[in-house]
């Protein structure tokens, strides 16, 4: 399937900002984080929702009838506009919290930490939902989900050491979310792993020798080869070294060496996010190659 | 209940694409679209290990196939693609945004953009002619006298098809005409859980 750019770049900033929401709110859980990290974490997450909604919204040929949308609730563009909504709403409750808050033990009561971390797996779910479809084997499995959810949290995880990091916050913050950066990295290795290797246990139906009349010098369909590229065919170069290595292995790389070394959190924490967004795009290309129909003649 | 569908009788199908031109010109078919287009499968063995001329194809003519459970108005935001009363799926493009979901959703890659309009087209059934008790381009232009329209529903006797000398539809059950078939001779397209409605009809041939 040829790939959709905006909503590429939709659900990467999609996944950033919920995963940086869901680590605020497991900051906030362990009562951690100054008034002015949490808030410039909620001004972020702001900004790279709009970001994202902007992107969705390049996709869209009529997008001033988007908002017919609410009411049909099977669409998983109808769940994610609701969502989006709610993550808003979200994040101006915590704003209010915030405001009225006051340096010290803990800026955020843990209800917003439970809040926050609440919307932030509903988030990824509803990202992943919107592309379970049946029609396509390679997007109708829990891979899909695994791997949401996986650049989820390296994505929010990064995000938030680099803010934290370019904040000054406390050294055992830093060393927290430091080594959560390294354990999503290996998170989002082993899931994108898992799916690539799922792909290719994949059947298609077979009919035989084919040709069609509206393409006649097409090649015969190997939907078998499309999903095999991934793991080693034309698809590796993206999948390996965008997905694999630049895309979660530089994560927990930086992460490693970023709980050891709090002078150097900054470039490694810019480095962990720019590298996992960069691999997210891959990801989110190849996924897209690999979304071929079920009935793969039309 | 109605369920309008089309059923083909692949055993006459000679792949001439009069289909597909009098679909392009009863719809306003935009270049590179497609709303109905043929498939040739083959040739095959006609058993494992066989060689020519022990071969066997069949064209195989495919549009939206107006599912019962249909994925594509599952996913539509805004409800532009609907079901109606008489069982086929339309489009209202004066609610479609054009986010093209349906399109991945399809599983028979039926659906197109029309990029001019920036909405979502298919197979209507020709709604425009069957509303007024025509019969859809694609079945009254049939150069192999293959396709038939009616209410499945209602079963066999009230499909009908291309015009007869007396300027009148043929019938599906009109024995004198069409070679017999069984229930195990009637397919429908792989259903991932949307259900289709269409009906192939494929006698002494492998369906595949």
């Amino acid at each position: 399937m040829e790939v959709q750019y905006p909503l590429v770049f939709f659900t990467l900033f999609l996944c950033l900002s919920s995963g940086m929401l869901l680590f605020q709110g497991v900051c906030a859980l362990r009562g951690a984080g100054t008034k002015k990290f949490h808030t410039a974490m909620l001004a972020a997450e702001l900004v790279v929702l709009a970001v994202g909604g902007f992107s969705s919204f390049l996709h869209l040929h009529h997008w001033e009838r988007i908002f017919n949308g609410f009411g049909h609730l099977t669409s998983g563009i109808t769940q994610e506009l609701i969502g989006i909504v709610v993550t808003v709403v979200v994040l101006a409750v915590l704003f209010g919290v915030l405001r009225k808050a006051e340096d010290g033990e803990r800026v955020l009561p843990k209800w917003c930490g439970i809040l926050a971390v609440v919307v932030g797996v509903i988030m990824g779910f509803v990202c992943a939902h919107s592309y379970f479809m049946p029609a396509r084997p390679a997007w109708a499995n829990l891979t899909l989900y695994l791997y949401y959810y996986a650049s989820e949290l390296v994505l929010g995880a990064a995000g938030t050491w680099l803010l934290a990091a370019a904040l000054h916050e406390d050294e055992a913050v830093g060393a927290l979310l430091a080594k959560l950066t390294c354990v999503m990295g290996i998170v989002s290795a082993l899931a994108i792993l898992v799916a690539g290797f799922y792909w290719t246990t994949i059947s298609f139906g077979d009919v035989g020798y084919s040709f069609h009349t509206t393409d006649p010098t097409a090649s015969l369909p190997d939907p078998s080869a499309a999903l095999a590229a991934p793991m080693a065919g034309s698809l590796a170069g993206l999948f390996w070294g965008g997905a694999v290595v630049v895309g979660s292995l530089v994560a927990v790389v930086a992460g490693f060496f970023g709980m050891k070394k709090a002078e150097q959190a900054l470039p490694l924490s810019a480095a962990a996010l720019v590298c996992s967004l960069m691999g997210g795009v891959c990801f989110r290309v190849v996924l897209y190659a690999v979304g071929v129909s079920f009935y793969v003649y039309f | 209940m109605t369920q309008y569908t089309i059923v083909t009788d692949l055993n006459r199908c000679v792949s001439c694409l009069n289909c597909m031109v009098a679909c392009k010109e009863a719809n306003d078919v935009p270049i590179g679209n497609f709303w109905i287009k043929i498939l040739r499968v083959g040739p095959n063995p006609k058993f494992e290990g066989a060689e020519y001329p022990d071969v066997e194809m069949y064209y195989l003519p495919v549009s939206c196939q107006h599912c019962k459970n249909p994925s594509c108005v599952e996913v539509c935001p805004t409800g532009a693609s609907h079901k109606t009363e008489n069982g086929t799926i339309q489009v209202d493009k004066d609610k479609c945004i054009g986010c093209q979901f349906c399109v991945m959703a399809c599983p028979y890659g039926v659906r197109y953009l029309n990029e001019e309009q920036g909405v979502v087209e298919k197979c209507t059934r020709c709604y425009q002619k069957t509303q007024e008790g025509e019969l859809p381009a694609c079945v009254v232009s049939c150069g192999g006298r293959a396709r038939w329209f009616g209410d499945m529903d209602k079963g066999w006797d009230d499909f009908r098809g291309s015009l007869d000398a007396n300027g009148e539809p043929l019938r599906l059950t009109d024995e004198d005409y069409i070679k017999p078939f069984t229930d195990a001779d009637v397919h429908s397209l792989p259903d991932s859980g949307n259900h289709p409605s269409d009906r192939f009809i494929l006698r002494n041939r492998v369906w595949r």
